[in-house]
């Protein structure tokens, strides 16, 4: 089975180099976008829209460390995001609701200060997600457990783009 | 990897052969058309050696005039002169009844809106075909010769109706549309080329109707957009409201006619620009004195430059920028010019803007320089435009709640796909209702349109497997398909949004159309035959060129047979037996085109096909 990763010249793996993945998106995407074929036939234009769309899906799957950890998680058979699948680590829970209540409180008082802050806490969880991550591939982690972190590293980025949102609000 | 070369498209082109194309700004204040000739990239001016066109239609039943003409009615018959077109385009009768202080009378048709003139009901698309179809002539008349192509930039705020509706007024024009071209991207390109400057860019766009925020990263002649955001109702229309709401209180004026509101209007118009250089401006109404002086009107417009500058910071928390990685901030749109604008958004990025470039002009000529490129001639600059979906797109679930397909900010064309079931057992049907924008109900989104999908077979609740797919092409316009796809059984369906027009309803609207009565439709429709017929002779001349060896002896015959007819007829006065003629000829070298792509795709996906990978999406 061919992975995205491959499509781009790359190892599988999660230890990419980020500039080489762009380098080769941006040489790949520049013969196939829509662009190159405005002038030919309708059947070329859309085959050149469903090249570059699968590009434009393969880049977006394993640019970012989140979508690449859950990739490499799907190619090995495993599903981190099943909708049936919804346990989750009991102190994890609490941290979330205790962070969770901590937003809930800067919202009702408007506090941008707070609020940059708390971001900026968050955004200190999501690294070290990630470093503990990039650990677990290093080793030989199961994936139940890289799954498990996974999981979090994605509560943690909804939390952020909540925040964010509140954020947009106020200024 | 292994690769197979593909020819630049253009290459096969004869090299004294230049396919004419332009690249048009249709702005709510004025339009502009630009080209590029011998290399340079020049705006095209009217029989006074204008560029600017104002974007004004006068409907009148003995003439209808566009632009400069337009403008001239405008105290003498405002209801039937109709400014701001831009800023109707895709939205229903109840959005374009909350705009304030007009003067015309606007018919609800079917939910969306339309105008009661002196020649009858226009909707919004006719109005601006008419705009588009003078920028037309003027191209064809600048130019020498018919256009193979233009491209029509839009906010990229803009959603898809508005979109849809920019492209059906540019084909009710005659106007073989290349591509929709986002204004701030298509600023970035012009600026980007003539300066040569690398790294990231904010492009800050404010027209006289709306609002884009743009940033973007210039790297080797890839322009990427990381982000884009804006108010495709926020220009400097609001900002003349503002003074002319401040005038009618201060003066304590009420009952106006439609003249003295338009005559306020261009009052508050002049003194909102003038505003710029002096610190106070004064207009006389009913013999009335009205004074504003710079600071209050800074304060009357602080909420309105607030939204922005809110707009371009969750911009820049989009791309993932800070500000100070910012190189340049590049002012577009003619209300760049008001003073209080400049500094603010200069505040915010912590260094001076950039207005050395007309802020005007730009847009036309970065949509110039793309059009030249998509039509296919040689460009000195090899180009690549990366650009981004503006508004989230989804569909609505159990709830009036939306979900989200693709987010806003996705690099387009694109395409994503989400599977549903049946909610009731024995279910044969579902409606699939799409939305777009960032809220989570319903009624905070845009509806787009709905179909439903029927002939699911009968199964157990939760049994049934809807794959929903939805498609953005490279002008950010969607097409969504559904399918079922349990145990064999599958029916499908594609739909445009609601807003667009059918080819048939098109075709209506041209021929039932008052705006193009002293149009000859049958000649431009032969005209259009024969470009669409040349375009592709050209394009199978160039396949055979490069790939002749992929065809048995029988196959060739056939599309040379055909290529042969239909090049013996194509200046022939019949449009019909030309339309017939290309058909045949696209039908008979279908095969081969899928053979080259096959081929092309084989060796980028490196033997594997395209579905095999969108399995794993």
């Amino acid at each position: 089975m061919q992975n995205y990763f491959e499509l781009f010249d790359l190892e599988t793996t999660f230890f990419i180099d980020e500039s080489k993945l762009k380098e080769s998106y941006r040489r790949e995407v520049a013969r196939f976008h829509p662009d190159k074929f405005a002038s030919k036939s309708d059947s070329e234009k859309l085959q050149a829209l469903k090249n570059t769309s699968l590009l434009n899906t393969a880049f977006d799957s394993i640019n970012s460390p989140l979508n690449r950890a859950s990739y490499l998680l799907k190619l090995e058979g495993v599903e981190p995001f099943d909708e049936k699948d919804t346990s989750m680590d009991h102190d994890f829970l609490i941290s979330q609701i205790e962070l969770r209540e901590e937003l809930e409180s800067i919202e009702s008082k408007q506090n941008t200060d707070d609020l940059e802050d708390y971001l900026e806490k968050v955004e200190e969880y999501i690294q070290s997600k990630i470093d503990l991550i990039a650990k677990a591939f290093e080793g030989d982690t199961e994936n139940s457990k890289i799954k498990k972190d996974v999981r979090e590293l994605k509560f943690y980025e909804q939390l952020a783009s909540e925040s964010s949102k509140l954020m947009d609000e106020w200024l | 990897m292994a690769l197979l070369q593909i020819s630049e498209p253009g290459q096969s082109t004869a090299p004294h052969q230049h396919n004419l194309a332009c690249g048009i700004d249709l702005g709510t204040t004025n339009s502009l058309v630009a080209s590029v000739m011998s290399g340079a990239t020049k705006l095209l001016l009217d029989s006074n050696g204008e560029s600017i066109l104002p974007s004004v239609v006068h409907c009148d039943p003995q003439e209808m005039s566009v632009g400069h003409e337009a403008l001239k009615f405008s105290i003498k018959d405002p209801s039937n002169t109709i400014f701001s077109i831009k800023r109707f385009m895709g939205i229903s009768y109840s959005e374009a009844k909350a705009i304030k202080n007009l003067p015309y009378e606007l018919v609800d048709l079917d939910g969306s809106v339309g105008f009661k003139t002196a020649i009858g009901i226009l909707s919004p698309i006719e109005v601006s075909a008419s705009i588009l179809l003078s920028l037309k002539n003027r191209a064809e008349k600048a130019l020498g010769d018919k256009l193979k192509g233009s491209v029509i930039t839009v906010p990229a705020y803009f959603n898809d109706a508005q979109r849809q509706s920019t492209k059906d007024a540019a084909k009710l024009a005659g106007i073989n549309v290349l591509r929709l071209l986002n204004e701030p991207t298509a600023a970035a390109i012009a600026y980007g080329l003539e300066t040569k400057e690398e790294g990231i860019h904010a492009v800050y766009d404010l027209g006289g109707g709306t609002f884009d925020i743009s940033i973007l990263s210039f790297n080797r002649g890839v322009f990427e957009v990381l982000s884009t955001g804006g108010d495709s109702s926020l220009g400097g229309d609001d900002f003349d409201n503002l003074i002319f709401e401040d005038c009618v209180k201060a003066l304590e004026l009420n009952d106006l006619y439609a003249s003295q509101i338009q005559s306020i209007r261009q009052n508050a118009k002049s003194a909102k620009e003038k505003l710029s250089e002096a610190d106070s401006a004064e207009f006389k109404v009913n013999q009335k004195q009205y004074r504003l002086t710079k600071s209050n009107f800074e304060a009357l417009s602080e909420s309105l430059v607030k939204r922005t500058l809110r707009i371009t910071k969750r911009a820049l928390r989009d791309a993932n920028v800070n500000i100070e990685d910012v190189k340049e901030v590049i002012m577009v749109g003619g209300s760049t010019r008001m003073s209080v604008i400049r500094e603010r958004v200069g505040e915010l990025f912590e260094k001076p803007v950039l207005c050395s470039i007309n802020p005007d002009e730009v847009v036309a000529k970065g949509a110039a320089i793309q059009a030249n490129i998509l039509a296919g001639n040689k460009s000195k600059d090899d180009v690549l435009l990366l650009d981004v979906l503006p508004l989230s797109l989804g569909l609505e679930t159990m709830g009036g709640l939306v979900e989200k397909v693709i987010h806003r900010n996705t690099t387009i064309p694109i395409t994503r796909a989400q599977e549903f079931t049946t909610y009731k057992d024995g279910q044969t049907g579902m409606l699939i209702h799409v939305y777009q924008g960032e809220r989570e109900l319903t009624k905070d989104c845009r509806s787009l349109g709905q179909f439903e999908l029927k002939g699911i077979p009968p199964m157990v609740a939760g049994r049934a497997r809807i794959r929903v797919e939805f498609q953005v092409d490279a002008d950010g316009l969607l097409s969504v398909s559904a399918k079922e796809e349990t145990s064999g059984v599958q029916s499908e369906i594609v739909i445009k949004p609601s807003y667009g027009l059918s080819d048939h309803e098109m075709e209506k609207m041209l021929k039932d159309s008052v705006v193009f009565a002293q149009d000859d439709i049958l000649l431009r429709q032969l005209q259009e035959q024969r470009v669409d017929a040349n375009r592709t002779i050209e394009a199978i001349d160039a396949a055979l060129q490069a790939d002749q060896s992929l065809l048995d002896k029988k196959m060739l015959d056939s599309i040379l047979g055909a290529r042969e007819t239909l090049s013996s007829i194509v200046e022939s006065e019949d449009a019909e037996q030309i339309k017939e003629a290309t058909k045949n000829l696209e039908k008979v070298s279908a095969k081969f085109v899928e053979m080259r792509m096959n081929q092309s795709i084989m060796s980028a996906m490196k033997g594997h096909s395209i579905d095999e990978f969108n399995e794993q999406l």
